[in-house]
């Protein structure tokens, strides 16, 4: 699972069958970088990087633009949350009120991408 | 499983229900782990109270969905373990 920010939503004229009705809205994650003092994250808050790849999610719970939101990637949780046939593999898992993350500590985990 | 370092949290209250009152942090793995996002960070479900600068062994998969007790949950990764020491061979180093 992973946080990101909604940055748009995503409309389709003609949808493959069983993804009608269903909301998308493209996702890119936060970047973590390094620095002092803690980070809060949230809709009303100022931008925190963001990541250059995004992503095309569904989205069951009516996540906004702007908004930040947990996802969950892969086709199990794509057959745990919206079933088997949906044809998805990123499903947003939770709208994020506040994320705060300690960003003299990320240095610390390296994970370099 | 892999080694990572907590970072943050993260609160939500418009989430899928079987999340709801699991405890979610923020993990900056410590190695590269090639996961399906190519992204910095995960999150994953705390069920052992972390703090923020812990070390941890994250649970990633249907592992991590056993470690919650029920393979139903919608869920990636899961604390399983909050490290005490790590004691690394000369390979390590070479990253």
């Amino acid at each position: 699972m992973i946080l990101g920010k909604v940055i748009g939503a995503v409309w389709g004229a003609r949808e493959a069958r069983l993804l009608d009705g269903m909301k998308l809205v493209e996702v890119r994650p936060v970047r973590l970088h390094g620095g002092t003092g803690a980070q809060m994250i949230g809709a009303d808050l100022p931008d925190p990087d963001l990541d250059d790849v995004s992503f095309v999610a569904a989205d069951m719970l009516g996540a906004g633009v702007g908004e930040y939101v947990l996802t969950g990637h892969g086709s199990r949780i794509r057959d745990l949350t919206l079933g088997r046939a949906v044809p998805t593999k990123v499903v947003v898992l939770a709208i994020v009120d506040r994320a705060e993350v300690q960003l003299d500590l990320v240095e610390v985990g390296g994970g370099d991408t | 499983m892999i080694l990572g370092t907590v970072v943050g949290t993260l609160w939500a209250t418009k989430k899928n229900p079987w999340l709801e009152d699991l405890k979610l942090v923020i993990v900056r793995p410590t190695y590269w782990y090639d996961p399906d996002h190519n992204v910095d960070h995960l999150v994953a479900v705390d069920q052992l109270d972390t703090r923020a600068g812990q070390q941890v062994v994250v649970c990633v998969g249907l592992p991590g969905r056993w470690r919650l007790g029920d393979d139903r949950y919608p869920v990636e990764a899961t604390v399983a373990a909050i490290v005490d020491r790590i004691e690394m061979g000369s390979a390590a180093e070479v990253q």
